[in-house]
């Protein structure tokens, strides 16, 4: 694990997903990226979800526009804006690192704490861990808390950092398939939403 | 495909039945393109190796949805997936050997099965064994290498030459066999392959009935490459005797000319004539009542009478009729329509040579022996009689011998139809088999119009592509009904599914080429040879007339 620098902290916790709250606001990893827990042992997860929302659920915010642009004047202008909102992420968790060392794709048999940190997986960390197709397995399983365009997007941003981004995909396509034998047509659209090529940044 | 072809998983066996064929899921990656029925098969199971062919390709999907809603053809994306995994191929296989395993094997591509193990197979592998293309090693395995009874005859459908299907000719040549396929399929030139194979092999000995004079001289294919005559490729090993005085200059010299006496003609080789001549059943009694008035020289007496009413006239037919009891018309029609052999200059009266001993000596001494029709290459009467003729005398006589006798006979359907069948000596050596050790080889584009009991004892079929659906049903009949598609499927030229007790199972062949057939020839000595043969045949024969 070579990445180790906490972007989040997790603030809610169990066995499937996390939900963490990112340490600058809207600074949050994008939809589709492989995140770790910053523990031992680590769990490995995909960034299904992000949203800001006040720190007191009690008091919405009001609108204070019209802004043609971003409104980063108001923000200047209202420094403590910054300290009533918070970006938080939905983390789908995918699989953990044993005591060997070595990847699991299996869900952790007991929740990470809260207030551990998160941090982004290197490039080297996510081509081991996509290295084989078991990486989809809970990924499918998945598919109905993801959805779709979230399941597309996280296989393509992945196929990026492949040296045959177009095979990974194709590859990844046939998996997902022999698969999905339940709903063709559902299948079709996911494929498609793929067939959009990889996610390059 | 190389000897260092890698075995390649194509499929997996997911259900089926020994009866209606088993069915085959193709693997994802492999392309269904990349295979065609016919192509063998192997399928590991926990005990057995079994072998098989394609019988049948299937097109399915795991949803019923996807025939209503398919994905755009345009979204290559999309359908590369769904191919092969939604989508997938079925393939049926005809299931035909099996060997069992030996407990001690490591690797199944390291087995050295003996093919002597080769049975039916009578029980199917288990769900989920892994199927494979049949490689190289496993159509050598089954069919055996080329040795001194094994003969080259083609490369398995869409194979490269190094796998080579090797017929037991010794095997074939015990039971009549049967060259089938609608004209210009290639027939004539796979007849050529078993004929140079089994006298290459000294096997036997070939009577070759040579109507279009495609085995005794040299012919062009179409491209108009020149693919060698039987007696250029075996000079010293065949003979090409001509019908008559009929071939012409600058044709291959016949080694002798066959010349037939209407005193060897019976009815029953008249009877064989009835369709083409158009002769009565009243006609064909009055024949067998002039044999019974006349002699064995009744043919000859009987068309040298003059066609008159003068009862005085003891030469006449009205005299005839009076003789035999029968009616001067019936007599009268029969004459007319016999006359035609008047035409015939080899039939004579009194030949000076025994052609027909002329012949047997030939074939006793092992030589093969090619019977050139010549200027009668088109007639269709001179054909049918003389072929009956010379087969049933040589026949009767051949019983004492040793070797095999192969006789190959072309338009077999005019000899070996339901209604003639059973008359002729043909039929006979059909239906008789190995009993005299003489066999045919029938060579014909319409196997409808052969009799169904001589089409069922024939031994080994090659069948090129057929189209009239007749056809298919009676040369396929007590063969697996899978077979229907892969004669179906077959190339218009040169291809041929081969089935019969020649071989272990059937298989579908590109038959081999020519250049395969003459690489062998040295045209020099060939020239030399063919000169000493001659010079030797002179002597013992004395010298042709030109």
């Amino acid at each position: 694990m070579k990445n180790q620098n906490p972007i989040a902290e997790i603030i809610e916790s169990s066995t499937k997903s996390l939900i963490v709250q990112c340490y600058e606001l809207y600074q949050a990893p994008k939809l589709g990226t492989l995140i770790k827990t910053l523990d031992d042992p680590s769990i490995i997860g995909i960034v299904f979800n992000v949203f800001t929302e006040p720190l007191d659920p009690s008091r919405r915010p009001i609108a204070r526009g019209p802004f043609k642009n971003e409104p980063e004047k108001l923000y200047e202008d209202n420094p403590h804006l910054s300290l009533l909102f918070r970006t938080q992420a939905e983390i789908f968790i995918l699989g953990h690192v044993d005591q060997l060392k070595t990847y699991i794709y299996e869900l952790p048999l007991l929740p990470a704490k809260i207030h551990t940190g998160i941090s982004l997986l290197d490039e080297e960390e996510i081509l081991a861990f996509t290295n084989t197709r078991a990486f989809l397995e809970l990924l499918i399983e998945g598919l109905d808390i993801i959805t779709e365009e979230i399941f597309s997007i996280s296989i393509r941003r992945i196929s990026g950092y492949h040296n045959d981004a177009e095979k990974f995909l194709h590859d990844t396509g046939k998996d997902v398939a022999g698969n999905f034998h339940h709903d063709q047509q559902k299948l079709i659209s996911l494929l498609r939403k793929l067939g959009r090529g990889p996610i390059n940044e | 495909m190389s000897s260092t072809e890698i075995k390649q998983k194509i499929g997996t066996l997911v259900g089926g039945s020994l009866s209606a064929g088993l069915e085959i899921r193709l693997d994802p990656e492999y392309s269904v393109e990349n295979l065609y029925v016919g192509d063998g098969i192997t399928i590991d199971g926990r005990e057995k190796r079994y072998f098989g062919i394609i019988s049948d390709m299937l097109l399915q999907s795991s949803d019923s949805s996807l025939r209503s809603f398919p994905p755009s053809s345009s979204d290559f994306f999309v359908t590369s997936i769904l191919s092969g995994t939604s989508a997938f191929t079925i393939l049926k296989i005809s299931l035909q050997l099996a060997v069992s395993l030996d407990s001690n094997f490591d690797e199944f591509d390291q087995l050295g099965l003996d093919n002597s193990s080769f049975g039916p197979a009578t029980t199917v592998p288990p769900h989920f064994s892994p199927v494979y293309r049949a490689t190289s090693k496993d159509y050598t395995e089954i069919f055996g290498s080329e040795d001194e009874h094994h003969g080259w005859i083609g490369t398995p459908k869409g194979r490269d030459e190094e796998v080579k299907i090797n017929l037991d000719l010794e095997q074939l040549i015990k039971r009549s066999n049967g060259v089938f396929g609608k004209t210009g399929t290639g027939k004539t030139f796979l007849t050529r392959v078993l004929l140079s194979e089994i006298i290459k092999k000294n096997l036997g000995v070939n009577l070759i009935f040579d109507m279009h004079r495609d085995y005794s001289d040299s012919v062009n294919d179409e491209s108009g490459k020149k693919i060698h005559s039987l007696k250029q490729l075996f000079p010293s090993k065949v003979e090409v005797m001509s019908l008559g005085k009929s071939f012409n200059k600058g044709q291959v010299r016949p080694d002798a000319e066959i010349m037939v006496s209407y005193s060897d003609l019976e009815v029953q080789d008249i009877e064989i004539l009835s369709e083409t001549l158009n002769l009565t059943s009243a006609g064909l009694l009055a024949a067998h009542a002039l044999d019974r008035s006349y002699g064995e020289k009744w043919l000859g007496i009987f068309l040298n009478m003059e066609p008159s009413e003068d009862k005085e006239n003891i030469n006449s037919l009205s005299a005839a009729a009076e003789r035999t009891g029968q009616l001067y018309t019936v007599l009268h029609t029969l004459w007319r329509r016999l006359e035609i052999l008047k035409k015939f200059e080899f039939l004579q009266q009194n030949p000076a040579e025994e052609s027909i001993k002329r012949i047997f000596t030939s074939l006793e001494r092992g030589k093969h022996v090619i019977l050139d029709f010549g200027s009668h290459q088109s007639n269709e009467t001179a054909y049918i009689l003389v072929t009956s003729l010379i087969t049933r005398r040589i026949y009767e006589r051949w019983a004492e011998q040793d070797n095999q006798l192969i006789i190959a006979i072309e338009e077999a359907h005019k000899f070996l139809n339901s209604e003639v069948a059973s008359q002729t000596i043909f039929g006979t050596i059909a239906r008789e088999m190995r009993k005299w050790k003489v066999t045919l080889l029938v060579v014909d584009q319409r196997p409808s119009g052969i009799d169904a009991e001589v089409l069922s004892q024939l031994g080994t079929k090659f069948i090129h592509q057929l189209e009239d659906n007749r056809d298919i049903d009676s040369i396929l009949a007590g063969s697996s009904r899978d077979l229907r598609s892969v004669v179906s499927t077959l190339a218009p030229k040169q291809q041929a599914l081969v089935i019969g007790h020649a071989l272990p199972m059937p298989v579908v062949i590109d038959v081999r080429s020519n250049d395969t057939l003459t690489n062998f020839i040295n045209p020099e000595k060939t020239a030399t040879e063919i000169i000493n043969i001659e010079r030797d045949n002179d002597d013992l024969f004395g010298e042709k007339n030109e």
